[in-house]
C-alpha cells in the first residue's frame, strides 16, 4: 500500500512523468542495481576495512529490492493488467514475461552468489571488498539488461558490461598466477568473440533494412525467401559469439582454465549468471528464425550441442581438480541446453528456461560445496575429499545431491528438468529422437565422473586432510561461513524440491515463452 | 485397502530416512540393535505386502494422486497378479537379505540399511507404479543405492564392478527413456487426454491398438527391449552381471539375483511384449535365438568357472534365458511360466548365493578348488545347498521344475515363429527346434550344479576348510525359510500360480490373438487376398 502511495507521488514530478512515459518503472530492478553499485563504489573509496565490509550488505539489500520489484512486476501479469508487457526506452528493452522470469531467476542466483562471496572476499581481498562488489554488481547489471535487450546496440552494450566486469573479476586474485592467466585468457577470447558477434550483428543490421531492433527481424527474415550466404554467415558469427558466452564447444577452450583460476564465487557467477543471460539473449535473437531457414539454424545449434556434450563429458572424465571438472560439466550442460534451443519451439524453450532455473541451483550448490570443501580441506583436488563422509556426513550428502542433480538422477530437479527438456524436444518433432539419444548417452557418461566424486567421498579411505578433521572432532576451531551454509541449504532445498513441486515453474517458463512467441508473431504481421 | 499401496512404496523410504540418525557406534550391541530394527522394519513391510496379496483387491487395487497434472504425470500405483506376486517376493527377499546381513555386514550399518531400504522402496515402486514416468523414476532411482552398496561393502574389485553395473543399466535406460518419450509423442499426436499422458492404461491401449505405424512399433519395442535386456540380462549385454554379483556382499547378491533381474523380466513382459505384441512376434525368431544363446552359452560358461559366485551368477543368466524363451512362446502357458520362473529363480538363487556366502565368510575365498569336504564340517549348509542345487537344475517336486517345464512346454506348443528370416536366406528353424535345443540347458544345469556340489562338499576336507563351522543361527533360519518355500511350492505350485494366473492369462490371450490374426492374414495372402492395411490395423483398441 505504502509503496503504491509513494510511487503515485513520484509520478507527479516531471522526472516521474519521464519515467512513466518511457515505462522506466519496468526497469526498476536495473535502476536499483545501478544505484546500489554507485553506493558500493562510493564505499570502495573508504579507507577502513570495516566500512568496506558494509558493501556486502548494501549489495544484498539492493538485489533483494530488485527481486521484490521483479515480483511486483510479475504480479501485474496475473492481475490482468494489459500494460504488463511493455517496451521500455523506445523499444530498446522488452519488459515482457520472459524478461521478468529470467531476471527473477537471475536475481535469485545473484543473491546466492553474494552469499558465496562474503567470506571469500573478507579473507582474501579485505582491502578491495568495495571494488569487488561494485564490479560484481556491474556484471550483474549487464546480465539483467541482456535478459530484456530487444535491440542490437542494447544487447551488445549489455553483453560488454557483463563481459568486461567479468574479465576483471576473474583476475581478482592478483598475486595468484592462475587467476591472472585466467583473466588474460578470458579477456583475449572474450574480445575476439565480441568482435565476431558484433560483425554478425552488423550483417543482420543490413539484412533487417537498417534497423537495430530485434522486433523487425521476423518481418525482414520472412521477406527474404531463403537465407542468403550473408545471412548464413551472420548466423554463424552470432552463434560463435553466443557459443563463447555459454561455453559451448568448439568455443569452450577458455572455460577450464578460467574456471580453475578465477575466484570460486566468480566461477559460479560465470557458470550460472553469465550463461543464463546469454541463453535468454540467444532465445530473443534466434526465435525470429524459427519460421524461416529454421533447418540451417537448428542444424548449426544442434551441431554445437552434440559437440559440447561429447567434448564436455569426455574431457571431464580425467579431471582431478574439482573446479576444472565442474568447468567441463558446464560445457556438457551447455550442450543439453542447446538441444532445447535448437528445437526453437515454445515448449522446448520453456523447458530450457526451466532447465536453466534448476541449473542455477544445482550448479551454484556444487560450487558452494567446492568452496566449503576448499575451506575444510584447503585443496581443490578431488583426492583430498577421500573419506570425507566420516568427518562431515551432511556436507557429503548435500554435495552428492548436487552432483546427482547435475547427472540427472531422480528425484533431484536435474532429472525432471532433463526429462522435460528432452520430452519437449521430441514432442515438437519425432525426428529429434536421434539427438536426444546422443544427449542421453552423453549424460550416461557424465554419471561416471559425478559418481566418482561421490565414491571418493563415501567409500575412499580418509585422506590426510580428512584424518586431521576427524582427529580434531568437535574441538575444531574451524567454523563454517554462515552465508555459505545458508546458500548451500537453499540450493539443496531447490535442487530437491524444484522437480517434485516444479510444475508451476515449468508452466511459468512456458507461458513466458508463449508471451514472447506471441510478440514475435505479432511483429511478423 | 487402497491405502496400502502408497504405504508399501513409502514405508521403505521412511525407514531409510530414519537410519542415518541412529547410532553410528560400531560395538557389537549397537550393531545387533540396528540389525534388529532393520529386520523388524522389513518384517512390517512383508506383512503389508502379504496383506495386500491376500486382500480381495489383490488384483485390482489402485492409488491415484495427481502430481504434475499439467505434464500428464500422476503418482499412480496399482496392482495386478504379477505386480502383487513380485511385490511379495521383493519384501520376502528383503527380510531374508536383512537376516543374511546379521553375519556379513559389520561396518557403517546406518548407511547400509538406509541405502538398502531406498533400494527396496524403488524396486517396489517399479513393480507397483502405473505411470510410465513414475516407473522410469523408480527404475533410475535404484541405481545409486545399488552402486554404493556394491562399492562400499563389496569384494576386492567392487568399485569397478559397481561402476560397470551403473553404466550398463544407464545405457539401457537411454533407450527406455527414448521409447517412453516416443510413446508420449504418439499419445500427443492422437490427441489422447494429456492429464494422463503417462498412464499405463492409456499408453498400453494406444500401443496395442496398432495406431502407431508398424516401423515405430518396432523401434519402440526395440527401445524397451534393449533397456530390459541389460537388466535381465541377455547376451551380449550380460557382462556386468558376473562382476556385480561376484563383488557384491552376500545379501546384496541375493537381492541382485532375486529381485533386480526380475525388474528386467517384468519390464519385458509388461512393456515390451504386452504392449507391442505385433512387433514382438515380428522379432520373435531373433529373440528366440537370443534366448537359446542365453540358456546354452552362459550355461556352458558356468560349467568352466573356478569361482563359486561366478558360477551361480552365470547360472542365473542361463535361467533368465528360460524366461525369455517363455516370453517368446507368446501364449498363456509361456506367460505364466515366465512369471513363475521369476519367483522360483528369485528364491533359489538367493539361497544359493547365501549358501556360498556362508562359506566365503569363513574361508575368504570363492575359489572352488580351495574348497572340499565341507559336507563333513557343515552338514546344514550342505543339505540346504544340495536341495537348492537340485531345485536349480529342475528336479521334479521342487519349485523350479514347474516353471521350467511350463516354459519348455509353452514354447513347444507355441506358434510364434516357423522360420528365421535372415534377409537373403530364411532358415527353416521354428520355435520347436529352438525349444528342443534349449533343453540342453537343463542338462548343462544339472552338470554345473551337481559338479559344484561335488567339488565343494565331497572328498577330503581341504586345508582352507579345516576350520569351517556350520551356518550361524541367522543363516539357518534364512536358508530354512527358503528351503521350506522351495519344497512347499514345488509340491503345490498352484499356491503360487493362483496369485497371478488371471493376469498372465489375459496377457497370453492377447498374444494368441495376435498370432492368430497374423496367421489369418498369411492365409489370406496365400489365397490371393492382399489386405492393404496389414495385420496391426485390424486390431480393436485393447483399452475399449
Amino acid at each position: 500500500m505504502m509503496l503504491e502511495a509513494i510511487s503515485y507521488t513520484l509520478i507527479q514530478t516531471s522526472f516521474g512523468q519521464f519515467i512513466y512515459n518511457q515505462n522506466l518503472a519496468f526497469l526498476a530492478p536495473e535502476l536499483v542495481i545501478s544505484l546500489t553499485l554507485l553506493m558500493t563504489f562510493a564505499l570502495s573509496l573508504a579507507k577502513t576495512q570495516v566500512d568496506q565490509a558494509k558493501s556486502w550488505g548494501i549489495a544484498l539489500l539492493g538485489s533483494v529490492v530488485a527481486l521484490v520489484s521483479i515480483v511486483m512486476h510479475y504480479q501485474l501479469f496475473y492481475t490482468g493488467q494489459a500494460s504488463a508487457s511493455q517496451s521500455v526506452m523506445f523499444g530498446m528493452f522488452e519488459a515482457d514475461l520472459l524478461s521478468v522470469v529470467a531476471r527473477f531467476i537471475l536475481t535469485l542466483g545473484f543473491i546466492l552468489i553474494l552469499h558465496l562471496s562474503k567470506r571469500y572476499v573478507e579473507t582474501r581481498l579485505p582491502s578491495q571488498t568495495g571494488e569487488f562488489y561494485t564490479l560484481l554488481l556491474t556484471a550483474f547489471l549487464g546480465a539483467l539488461l541482456l535478459c530484456g535487450a530487444n535491440d542490437m546496440i542494447m544487447a551488445f552494450v549489455a553483453l560488454e558490461t557483463l563481459g568486461i566486469s567479468s574479465y576483471i573479476l576473474t583476475g581478482y586474485l592478483r598475486n595468484n598466477l592462475k587467476s591472472t592467466e585466467a583473466s588474460l585468457k578470458y579477456l583475449v577470447y572474450g574480445g575476439c568473440s565480441s568482435a565476431v558477434l558484433l560483425f554478425g550483428l552488423a550483417l543482420i543490421y543490413g539484412l533487417a533494412g537498417g534497423s537495430t531492433s530485434f522486433a523487425v527481424l521476423p518481418q525482414a527474415l520472412s521477406q527474404a525467401s531463403d537465407l542468403g550466404a550473408w545471412a548464413s554467415l551472420a548466423i554463424v558469427m552470432i552463434l560463435a559469439g553466443i557459443g563463447f558466452k555459454v561455453s559451448a564447444a568448439p568455443f569452450h577452450t577458455w572455460t577450464p582454465d578460467v574456471y580453475e583460476g578465477s575466484p570460486t564465487p566468480i566461477t559460479a557467477f560465470l557458470s550460472v549468471i553469465s550463461k543464463l543471460a546469454a541463453f535468454v539473449f540467444a532465445i530473443r535473437l534466434l526465435t525470429p528464425f524459427a519460421g524461416v531457414g529454421n533447418e540451417n539454424v537448428a542444424l548449426l545449434i544442434g551441431l554445437l550441442a552434440v559437440f559440447s556434450m561429447i567434448v564436455g563429458n569426455v574431457a571431464a572424465l580425467k579431471q582431478t581438480n574439482i573446479k576444472r571438472l565442474l568447468g567441463y560439466s558446464t560445457i556438457a550442460h551447455a550442450g543439453y541446453m542447446l538441444v532445447g534451443l535448437a528445437a526453437l519451439t515454445q515448449n522446448s524453450l520453456g523447458a530450457l528456461l526451466f532447465y536453466l532455473a534448476t541449473y542455477v541451483f544445482m550448479n551454484t550448490g556444487a560450487f558452494a560445496s567446492a568452496m566449503i570443501g576448499d575451506e575444510l580441506l584447503a585443496s581443490e583436488d578431488i583426492s583430498a575429499y577421500s573419506g570425507l563422509i566420516k568427518a562431515k556426513p551432511w556436507f557429503v550428502f548435500a554435495f552428492s545431491i548436487f552432483l546427482l542433480g547435475l547427472a540427472g538422477i531422480p528425484i533431484t530437479a536435474g532429472f525432471f528438468a532433463k526429462f522435460f527438456l528432452f520430452q519437449s524436444v521430441v514432442l515438437s518433432d519425432l525426428g529429434n529422437l536421434g539427438v536426444i539419444i546422443i544427449a542421453l548417452l552423453a549424460s550416461t557418461v557424465s554419471l561416471y565422473y559425478y559418481l566418482n566424486i561421490i565414491k571418493v567421498m563415501v567409500i575412499g579411505e580418509p585422506s590426510e586432510q580428512v584424518q586431521r578433521l576427524i582427529g580434531e572432532g568437535k574441538d575444531s576451531t574451524w567454523n563454517l561461513s554462515k552465508t555459505l551454509t545458508l546458500a548451500t541449504v537453499i540450493c539443496l532445498i531447490f535442487t530437491l524440491g524444484l522437480g517434485i513441486f516444479g510444475q508451476n515453474g515449468l508452466l511459468i517458463s512456458e507461458s513466458a515463452m508463449s508471451d514472447h512467441g506471441a510478440t514475435v508473431t505479432q511483429n511478423l504481421r | 485397502m487402497n491405502n496400502l499401496l502408497p504405504l508399501i512404496v513409502g514405508f521403505p523410504f521412511l525407514v531409510a530416512g530414519v537410519f542415518p540418525f541412529l547410532s553410528k557406534a560400531e560395538d557389537a550391541s549397537t550393531q545387533k540393535g540396528l540389525h534388529r530394527i532393520a529386520l523388524g522394519a522389513s518384517l512390517v513391510l512383508l506383512v503389508f505386502t502379504v496383506v495386500l496379496a491376500f486382500s480381495p483387491e489383490a488384483q485390482t487395487a489402485t492409488f491415484n494422486l495427481s502430481w504434475l497434472p499439467a505434464l500428464g504425470i500422476n503418482f499412480s500405483l496399482g496392482t495386478d497378479g504379477i505386480s502383487t506376486t513380485l511385490a511379495v517376493l521383493t519384501s520376502l527377499l528383503m527380510v531374508l537379505a536383512t537376516g543374511a546381513s546379521f553375519s556379513t555386514i559389520e561396518k557403517r550399518l546406518p548407511l547400509y540399511y538406509s541405502l538398502l531400504f531406498v533400494l527396496i522402496g524403488s524396486v517396489l515402486g517399479v513393480f507397483l507404479s502405473r505411470d510410465l514416468f513414475l516407473f522410469f523414476l523408480f527404475f533410475e532411482l535404484e541405481l545409486i543405492p545399488m552402486y554404493l552398496l556394491i562399492s562400499t561393502w563389496g569384494g576386492p574389485r567392487r568399485e569397478y564392478a559397481a561402476m560397470k553395473f551403473v553404466l550398463y543399466t544407464l545405457f539401457g535406460s537411454v533407450f527406455l527413456l527414448a521409447s517412453i518419450i516416443g510413446l508420449a509423442y504418439f499419445s500427443q499426436s492422437y490427441h489422447l487426454p494429456t492429464e494422463t499422458l503417462f498412464s499405463f492404461t492409456q499408453l498400453g491401449a494406444l500401443a496395442q491398438s496398432g495406431y502407431i505405424p508398424p516401423v515405430f512399433q518396432l523401434l519402440l519395442f526395440v527401445g524397451f527391449f534393449i533397456a530390459f535386456a541389460v537388466k535381465l540380462p541377455i547376451v551380449p549385454l550380460h557382462t556386468w552381471l558376473p562382476d556385480a554379483h561376484v563383488e557384491a556382499p552376500t545379501p546384496i547378491s541375493m537381492l541382485l539375483a532375486g529381485i533386480l533381474l526380475k525388474m528386467g523380466a517384468y519390464g519385458l513382459l509388461r512393456f515390451g511384449f504386452d504392449w507391442f505384441p505385433v512387433a514382438a512376434q515380428a522379432l520373435a525368431p531373433y529373440i528366440g535365438v537370443l534366448a537359446f544363446i542365453n540358456i546354452v552359452y552362459t550355461g556352458s560358461i558356468a560349467l568352466v568357472q573356478t569361482d563359486m559366485k561366478k558360477l551361480i551368477a552365470y547360472s542365473s543368466v542361463s535361467h533368465m534365458g528360460f524366461i525369455l524363451l517363455a516370453l517368446v512362446a507368446m501364449n498363456q502357458v509361456g506367460t505364466m511360466a515366465a512369471v513363475f520362473i521369476m519367483v522360483s529363480h528369485g528364491l533359489v538363487s538367493a539361497a544359493l548365493f547365501l549358501g556360498v556366502g556362508t562359506l566365503y565368510r569363513q574361508t575368504h575365498s570363492r575359489d572352488i578348488a580351495l574348497h572340499g569336504g565341507v559336507a563333513q564340517k557343515a552338514p546344514f549348509i550342505f543339505y540346504t545347498f544340495l536341495l537348492m542345487s537340485l531345485a536349480s537344475l529342475g528336479l521334479p517336486l521342487l519349485i523350479s521344475f514347474a516353471g521350467e517345464t511350463l516354459a519348455l512346454y509353452g514354447a513347444f506348443i507355441s506358434q510364434s515363429f516357423r522360420a528365421i528370416p535372415l534377409g537373403f536366406v530364411t532358415l527353416p528353424i521354428n520355435i520347436q527346434w529352438i525349444t528342443g535345443l534349449s533343453t540342453l540347458g537343463i542338462v548343462l544345469g544339472a552338470a554345473y550344479s551337481l559338479w559344484l556340489v561335488k567339488r565343494i562338499f565331497f572328498g577330503s576336507v581341504s586345508d582352507a576348510c579345516q576350520k569351517i563351522e556350520d551356518a550361524k543361527l541367522n543363516e539357518v533360519w534364512v536358508l530354512g525359510t527358503l528351503a521350506v518355500l522351495v519344497i512347499v511350492l514345488g509340491f503345490k505350485p498352484q499356491l503360487l500360480t493362483s496369485q497371478f494366473e488371471s493376469s498372465t492369462q489375459a496377457i497370453g490371450k492377447r498374444f494368441e490373438q495376435v498370432l492368430v490374426q497374423r496367421d489369418q492374414a498369411l492365409l489370406q495372402q496365400l489365397q490371393g487376398y492382399n489386405p492393404q492395411n496389414g495385420v496391426s490395423q485390424n486390431l480393436p483398441m485393447a483399452g475399449e
